[in-house]
């Protein structure tokens, strides 16, 4: 029996009704929704099929690192008719998980995508194609009002009736091919009332690739400008396609939004609105394992072999920069093997030493929705800006390792930045910025034979982490 | 220095409190979510 772990999003309307908004597979199970999850709803099915004696998880350990042990903790203590457990890891880019044959005494849960799905690559993949399914079905009220025009399909459910509050915005265009690009949200100048010219209005804005849907929010769900939407968790398993209802429930925004810009009164009929507020109008959680969350902004300066600094943003490849060779540290550029090391306590390893390294690749990319984490050292004004995805040799004070973590995941109560040139621990805090432009990137350099380098953060330098497979 | 539009506390972002859903609103969640499944069963 097989079956696979989705989330469904949805908006709350004016109502207070959800809207379904997309499904998705290879989905995070956020820190907020851990412990209501109720893992006993899939136990309780295994063990009423007295056939099953094997249960099997496929998933990828950058995304389910937090499911996969409790999966197995809870098979683990629920279901005594289990005599194997395994798994099976899938890489972060591979489209097609392997998966172990299936039979009566089997129960595979699979967390990852897979392309050969049509579960996954027809309705996960493109949400065109699950509001679809529900307008062909006059399920109307059940998605969001939505238009989209190309050889595939032809829908205009847009009634041009939106909501009335001044900074937020009435319409949302998402890509139908997933990443392809963000969101663009929208808002119509107040001058403008007919709802038929905003209808016009709004699918006049969109192209074959994207489709358009109106913007909800429930005025009763806004606390202190945020605002919310519903998450559930759900397995779909077995030749009937039955639910497992594993958890849902509501979350905020990151950022309550703007009260003083009216975007009513900007000049255009229908105006696209800055990008710095995406995480005030989605409820979307940065992922730091994507391709555009690696580096340091062009501002962060790299340290040379003689001692003095070069912009992030005009070395280039060939240059040689200062670096460090961390006894027993993996020589590789394998993220998962990064990852995976650790030392105990935060001294520097005999056998270490500086010297210099090359750059063999420099990279710009867009930064990603205009998101950086900031790590500053505490009780001074040095900081560095880099990607959410930069890993970082830090000190965890809990389990008294030393160990590259990705910014992202850095925590200040439990993790010191690692001074290696004197063995010394830095105090630091960490804050998540919105950067303003649209127009910031974030570079990264890929250095050899070492894959560490130094920024400078005020006088102090920084052990700095690359990762050679966000070029790929 | 980048300009910075916002900032939060990063555990903060990264822990938001979850809020349960009336049960109303639990209710037509699964009903839409059961809804999906018997339209893809039969498309």
């Amino acid at each position: 029996m097989k079956g696979v772990l989705f989330s469904a999003d949805f908006a709350i309307d004016e109502n207070d009704d959800p809207r379904l908004l997309e499904l998705n597979t290879d989905t995070v199970i956020y820190s907020s929704f851990t412990s209501s999850i109720n893992w006993s709803n899939l136990t309780d099915v295994i063990n009423n099929d007295s056939n099953i004696k094997e249960f099997h998880l496929i998933y990828k350990k950058k995304i389910h690192d937090r499911e996969a042990p409790l999966i197995s903790e809870s098979i683990a203590s629920n279901c005594t008719n289990i005599e194997t457990y395994s798994t099976t890891e899938i890489d972060i880019d591979d489209p097609y998980p392997a998966s172990p044959g299936d039979s009566g005494s089997k129960f595979i849960l699979r967390l990852a995508y897979d392309e050969s799905a049509v579960f996954d690559s027809v309705y996960c993949k493109n949400n065109v194609n699950t509001l679809k399914l529900f307008y062909d079905n006059d399920a109307t009220s059940s998605i969001t009002e939505f238009f989209h025009s190309s050889s595939f399909a032809e829908i205009n459910n847009i009634s041009g009736v939106v909501g009335s509050d001044n900074f937020l915005p009435q319409f949302v265009i998402k890509s139908t091919e997933p990443r392809k690009e963000s969101h663009k949200f929208l808002s119509v100048s107040g001058s403008i009332t007919d709802a038929s010219a905003i209808a016009d209005l709004a699918t006049g804005s969109t192209n074959t690739s994207n489709y358009i849907e109106r913007f909800y929010y429930s005025p009763d769900q806004i606390t202190n400008n945020k605002t919310r939407s519903l998450r559930s968790y759900n397995i779909i398993y077995g030749d009937d396609l039955d639910i497992i209802k594993l958890g849902s429930g509501s979350f905020d925004a990151i950022f309550n939004y703007q009260t003083s810009s009216n975007f009513r009164e900007l000049p255009d009929s229908i105006n696209t609105l800055p990008y710095k507020h995406y995480y005030e109008f989605t409820n979307k959680f940065p992922h730091s394992y994507t391709v555009n969350s690696h580096g340091f902004l062009g501002e962060e300066l790299i340290e040379k072999p003689d001692g003095t600094y070069i912009s992030g943003s005009v070395i280039d490849s060939g240059s040689d920069v200062k670096s460090f060779f961390y006894s027993g540290s993996p020589d590789s550029d394998d993220m998962d093997l990064v990852d995976a090391w650790s030392q105990e306590g935060f001294a520097t390893p005999s056998g270490s030493f500086l010297r210099s390294a090359s750059v063999v690749q420099a990279t710009s990319a867009s930064l990603e929705n205009n998101g950086i984490n900031q790590i500053e050292v505490s009780g001074s004004p040095d900081f560095i800006n880099v990607g959410i995805g930069t890993r970082l040799m830090v000190y965890s004070t809990g389990s008294n390792i030393t160990k590259y973590v990705v910014a992202q995941d850095i925590d200040p109560d439990d993790h010191f930045i690692v001074n290696i040139l004197s063995s010394s621990l830095v105090p630091i805090t960490n804050n998540y910025f919105a950067m303003p432009n649209n127009d910031l990137d974030l570079y990264a350099i890929n250095v050899e034979p070492d894959d560490s380098y130094f920024l400078k953060v005020g006088n102090l330098p920084m052990n700095f982490q690359v990762n050679v497979h966000n070029f790929k | 220095m980048a300009d910075i539009y916002k900032k939060i506390d990063n555990k903060e972002y990264k822990n938001r409190t979850l809020t349960e859903m009336t049960s109303t609103q639990s209710d037509k969640v699964q009903t839409i979510i059961q809804n999906f499944v018997n339209f893809f069963k039969n498309a």
